[in-house]
């Protein structure tokens, strides 16, 4: 029973940190329409803003705030520079999309690699997350805990500036019906680009509470960006509660495959992402009519 | 008078012309040409550097000549891939025309290259590819293997460690082929030495996200130990997840020099400190080989050569040894330049380096080590104990 809470703490601290990336994408995707395959990039850099930060400044809070600045002015960068001017041309079907940002990704760990080398870096602990707290007969590490915390927090915040906020509002209702937004007056570009550069500097928030964990290296959004895909598409499209879900599905599957099927931990995710694909191709809490 | 003098000339010319061309013939200045084959992008770029750096080294040691001909090295890019080996090795073979074939990384591109070289009869002489097949049910005539195998490296290191009191143990590494070969040797060791293998866990190679899941399996076993594989992103994780559940008093995490690795000190900090890992070889081995092939990296590269520098250095040294028994040339019998290499015995900087009959380097010593902080602040290795190394597994079966 212990063990399977240990488990289940584990699963819960990997679905949080799918999420924060999720979260991004499932935005970007829902609003605009993008498959920002390029989402692992900004965790990656974020997470490098992060590190540089920490060793300047000696504070790991000072990295979580600053970091995800990084991506986020590059993101509404590449939104405002390099996406909307493909709109325009009408060079934005999913495959142009999807073919960009792909090489974006590479193209940006090229790029780290060769500013920061192949080595491996960390952002230490702060001293106040470090150690562990015994609760139920286990002993858990505070900065996992504070992880789940975190992700619970930004689920939290996100769906309340959704559901009870004008920009939530212009948000949804942009997913919904982009033509009437843009007649109702509101200039639907200024919104692309703040979107996405939130989606993007959400990722890079995930890259610094990811980095004391995994450690900060040029190949670290790699892979980590299929797994949030999975979780996209597993809670519908666009829909942010659904990638909630969704991670909390995926985590848990991930980790308890590792521990309880090791042989399975390869495939369990994709099984339940063909599974869903199956049964319910709109995902947990996607519309019916969207097929994507 | 005048018609004699026409003579003179005559012969004497053809005495000039002939004493220019004589030497000319015996004594070939044509580049000896040896293609090294590496994985120079990608996850084991760093690797790779080192290797081909510990290869300049050696070739810096016979002043880039080998018996008066220039050594040319051209270098190409594997990707890690044995398609993209294989495509390599051929434009090596048919457009360079090399002598001969270096380097290599990844066992899966040696064992691809391997045949190639096998009906091409090309020599090939590996720098790392360390499964145990490539010199057992691969083996060829025309294949040599400078570093040393799974079985070599890790079987000892079980033995030794059921010697030193330890009862239990669990493995952990990545399940892939390279992760199944060097920890089923600790594990053949171990059990042998009177240890027990309670728990194997395997992760899912490159697709692990959270290692806390197999740590708190390990965790629960009760097992004296972990003994891990990994390298690269994921031994950083692995062992910095390790610390987080406060395993590092209750279940030590020992491991390799890949584990270790120095190029992972920054991201491990003071983790690193007072772990403990085997290894083929650190810079502080008290030996004149290495204290001059250090001094000599140290000079070149402004840096401390690492594992891979001294088994790139291992690979071009034992290459060129060879040459120079054989005058610098290549036999005609290309397989005679396998069989020469074999008969080395010589003063490698990880210790004394000689070849059993299927051209596979054994390990005269395996290192035991221990990461502490120096006078300087800097981090370095101190030794704690050595034990030979383990013979190959036994798989070939052609003869030669």
């Amino acid at each position: 029973m212990q063990m399977f809470f240990l488990q289940f703490l584990n699963g819960l601290q990997l679905s949080m940190l799918i999420f924060l990336l999720a979260a991004g994408l499932t935005l970007i995707f829902g609003l605009m329409d993008i498959l920002n395959l390029a989402h692992g990039a900004f965790f990656t850099m974020g997470a490098y803003a992060g590190w540089l930060v920490s060793r300047m400044t000696g504070s790991y809070w000072a990295a979580l705030l600053i970091g995800p600045l990084v991506p986020f002015a590059l993101g509404a960068l590449l939104q405002s520079a390099v996406l909307q001017p493909l709109v325009k041309r009408g060079r934005s079907t999913h495959l142009d999309l999807a073919l960009l940002t792909f090489g974006l990704l590479f193209a940006t760990a090229g790029t780290v690699e060769y500013f920061f080398g192949s080595s491996f870096y960390s952002i230490p602990t702060p001293a106040i997350l470090s150690g562990r707290i015994a609760m139920l007969g286990i002993d858990y590490p505070v900065y996992r805990l504070f992880v789940i915390g975190v992700g619970l927090g930004v689920a939290l915040l996100l769906s309340l500036v959704i559901d009870r906020t004008l920009i939530g509002a212009t948000l949804r209702a942009g997913v919904d019906n982009r033509e009437m937004v843009t007649a109702l007056g509101i200039n639907i570009n200024v919104v692309f680009v703040i979107v996405f550069g939130c989606g993007a500097a959400l990722a890079g928030f995930a890259g610094v509470i990811a980095a004391p964990i995994m450690s900060v290296y040029s190949q670290m959004g790699i892979g980590i960006v299929v797994t949030t895909f999975v979780v996209v598409v597993v809670g519908g499209l666009g829909n942010l509660k659904g990638s909630f879900y969704g991670a909390l599905f995926v985590g848990m599957t991930d980790t308890m495959a590792q521990a309880y099927l090791p042989e399975a931990e390869l495939f369990a995710i994709y099984v339940l992402l063909v599974g869903m694909m199956i049964f319910r191709p709109q995902g947990l809490f996607g519309s019916t009519g969207r097929v994507a | 008078m005048a018609r004699l003098s026409v003579w003179r000339c005559l012969v004497l010319c053809a005495g000039t012309f002939i004493a220019v061309v004589r030497p000319a013939a015996a004594n070939d200045v044509s580049p000896v040409k040896i293609g090294l084959l590496l994985p120079y992008k990608g996850v084991y770029a760093p690797l790779s550097d080192s290797i081909d750096r510990g290869f300049q080294v050696a070739l810096a040691e016979y002043g880039g000549k080998i018996a008066g001909r220039p050594v040319e090295i051209i270098r190409a890019d594997d990707e890690l891939t044995p398609s993209v080996g294989v495509q390599k090795f051929n434009k090596f073979v048919q457009l360079d025309k090399v002598d001969l074939v270096a380097g290599v990384v990844s066992s899966s591109v040696a064992i691809a290259v391997s045949e190639l070289a096998d009906r091409g009869k090309v020599p090939m002489i590996f720098a790392n590819a360390f499964a145990d097949e490539i010199t057992g049910k691969f083996c060829s005539p025309y294949v040599a293997r400078t570093s040393f195998s799974a079985n070599g490296f890790q079987y000892n290191s079980g033995k030794y460690w059921a010697s030193k009191g330890i009862k239990t143990a669990v493995t952990m590494g990545p399940d892939y082929s390279a992760g199944r070969a060097f920890l089923g040797a600790f594990r053949r060791g171990f059990e042998e030495g009177g240890g027990k293998v309670v728990q194997e866990i395997w992760t899912s190679f490159q697709k692990t996200r959270d290692w806390g899941a197999a740590l708190s399996q390990a965790s629960n076993s009760g097992a004296q130990i972990i003994y891990a594989f990994y390298g690269g992103s994921e031994a950083v994780q692995v062992v910095k997840q390790h610390a987080d559940f406060g395993l590092r008093e209750k279940m030590p995490l020992i491991g390799d020099q890949w584990v270790y690795d120095e190029a992972l000190w920054p991201a491990l900090g003071d983790l690193a400190v007072g772990a403990k890992h085997i290894t083929v070889h650190y810079p502080d081995i008290d030996s004149d080989a290495n204290r001059k092939f250090v001094a000599a990296y140290r000079e070149m590269f402004k840096e401390e050569p690492d594992v891979s520098a001294a088994l790139g250095y291992d690979n071009g040294k034992a290459i060129l040894l060879t040459f120079d028994k054989l005058g610098g040339k290549m036999p005609e019998d290309r397989s005679r330049f396998i069989s020469t290499m074999r008969g080395l015995n010589f003063d490698a900087p990880r210790g004394k380096i000689r070849f059993n009959a299927q051209s596979s380097a054994l390990l005269e010593k395996v290192y035991l080590v221990e990461i502490v902080r120096g006078a300087d602040g800097k981090l370095k290795r101190k030794f704690i104990d050595e034990f030979a190394g383990a013979d190959d597994l036994p798989g070939c079966t052609k003869s030669f």
